[in-house]
């Protein structure tokens, strides 16, 4: 290795371009870079311009080394490359910094926006994903995963959902045969079918969560029924879409309303003793100095009387997809898919209503 | 509806047009109970006891263990309907019977409803 006789070329080199010193260097990794087209903007602005200087530079280069050959050795090709390779290296770093930092900066805006939301969320009294709040101070370790789990799931479900009432939406409209509607329409079915599954799952491991309803958006939240959508609100969305119907099949539709509804009633009614009952074991005299034996005898029996809602909910969604199913029995092919279609219209549309209701221009605080 | 202490289960079951056998402050039954005084069908209640549940369950159980068939949790027994002396099963089935239109002429053909 060469390296005293280099340096002195090297540095020689360098000092007599130093008043273009900096454009030189410019020059060369453009040179370099020629080949490839990676320039920005910038750079090639600065290619144009400096074209000129660099012809001017290359032919002064060959003079100067000619002089200095009497002087030092020749740089030698190796050393010509290596310093090309050196060139072309920093190059290539101050690439990567600035995209390195472009992304710094676009991850900040997006931090920024997401937090901007979290307040506005916080602000409606949304449940933040994963987050307990208080329901589950002493259950940390499985309710979260249990509840975690059923809100990535749940999410999931909202995607495929959406999806599939996509697909609803351009098949009736491009009047697809009844074969590729009846297969939309199963798995229309078993997609309803999957949401109940994991409800059932969820409601084991935490039911209060199912029963707040902070799995849903704000405006799905309002319509909220043991831990879910009423079966009578369902019917009500269902049959102002799905004329005409025979004769037959508006008694069968009659019919599966007035059940359903009796169904719904009685489930209300437990609700309403649920609470009354609970109300009363909790209540007793403060006063009573004996009472500290009851007081825990009291509260077993509310807990155990809290075990109930998880039967409530599985009831609840039953009643639910009994109704979805029987609905599925009375109607043709073509009246089931429009119908699913309504369906998944109308809680899509409650769900844009959240957002809305959330965005609303408001006076600040 | 007066509930009945636990003996003479079958004769009350067979005795009576629809019968709901549950546990005492068990709020299913009484979910049950008003879905039927709904339709105008006035069910007996059947109160069993907890050591007659925990019976029951031992035996379920016993089953399912010595048939190494199935090892986990039981779902509850109770409440269990009869309409017009033959076990229906659940609530979920009741419901489900009802919202298929199947439960009002079977209520009506033990004679617990007319018209």
């Amino acid at each position: 290795m060469n390296s005293a006789p280099t340096q002195v070329a090297a540095s020689g080199r360098l000092s007599i371009y130093e008043p273009n010193h900096q454009i030189s260097m410019w020059g060369d990794s453009f040179k370099a870079d020629s080949s490839q087209n990676t320039s920005a903007s910038t750079i090639v602005e600065g290619e144009v311009k400096l074209s000129d200087k660099l012809e001017d530079n290359s032919h002064e280069a060959l003079r100067q080394s000619k002089k200095f050959d009497q002087e030092a050795n020749r740089p030698s090709d190796k050393v010509l490359r290596r310093l090309a390779q050196n060139r072309e290296a920093a190059r290539k770093s101050r690439l990567r910094k600035k995209a390195y930092v472009q992304q710094l900066e676009s991850s900040r805006i997006k931090l920024s926006q997401l937090e901007q939301e979290l307040g506005r969320a916080r602000q409606q009294g949304l449940y933040i994903g994963g987050n307990l709040g208080d329901s589950a101070l002493g259950f940390s370790g499985s309710v979260n995963s249990g509840v975690a789990a059923f809100e990535m799931e749940y999410g999931h479900w909202v995607e495929e959902q959406n999806r599939q009432i996509c697909e609803l939406r351009t098949g009736l409209q491009a009047h697809v045969s009844d074969i590729e509607l009846r297969i939309l329409v199963e798995s229309g079915m078993a997609h309803y079918d999957n949401l109940f599954r994991i409800k059932t799952i969820a409601a084991k491991s935490d039911v209060f969560y199912l029963m707040s309803g902070m799995w849903k958006t704000t405006a799905e939240r309002f319509f909220l029924w043991i831990g879910g959508f009423r079966p009578s609100e369902l019917l009500k969305v269902l049959s102002s879409q799905l004329e005409p119907l025979t004769e037959q099949q508006v008694v069968a539709v009659y019919n599966l309303q007035q059940s359903s509804q009796q169904a719904e009633d009685a489930l209300s009614q437990g609700m309403d003793k649920l609470q009354q009952t609970l109300a009363e074991t909790l209540t007793s005299d403060p006063l009573d100095l004996s009472g500290t034996n009851n007081y825990m005898e009291q509260m077993t029996v509310a807990v155990g009387k809290l075990e109930a809602l998880v039967s409530f909910v599985n009831q609840a969604d039953h009643l639910r997809q009994q109704t979805l199913q029987q609905m599925y029995k009375i109607l043709t092919t073509r009246q089931a898919a429009r119908g699913l279609l309504a369906l998944g219209d109308y809680f899509q549309r409650l769900r844009a209503l959240s957002s809305l209701w959330a965005a609303r221009p408001r006076e600040p605080a | 509806m007066a509930a009945i202490k636990e003996e003479g289960l079958i004769s009350i079951v067979k005795g009576n047009m629809v019968v709901i056998v549950g546990r005492r402050a068990c709020y299913m039954s009484y979910v049950a109970q008003r879905l039927l005084e709904g339709l105008k069908a006035y069910p007996t209640m059947y109160e069993v006891s907890e050591v007659f549940v925990a019976r029951m369950t031992l035996i379920r159980n016993l089953g399912r263990i010595l048939s190494e068939n199935d090892k986990t949790l039981v779902a509850p027994m109770f409440l269990v309907v009869f309409i017009g002396g033959k076990l229906l099963g659940g609530l979920d089935r009741l419901i489900a019977i009802h919202v298929t239109g199947k439960l009002i002429p079977m209520l009506k053909a033990a004679g617990a409803i007319w018209l």
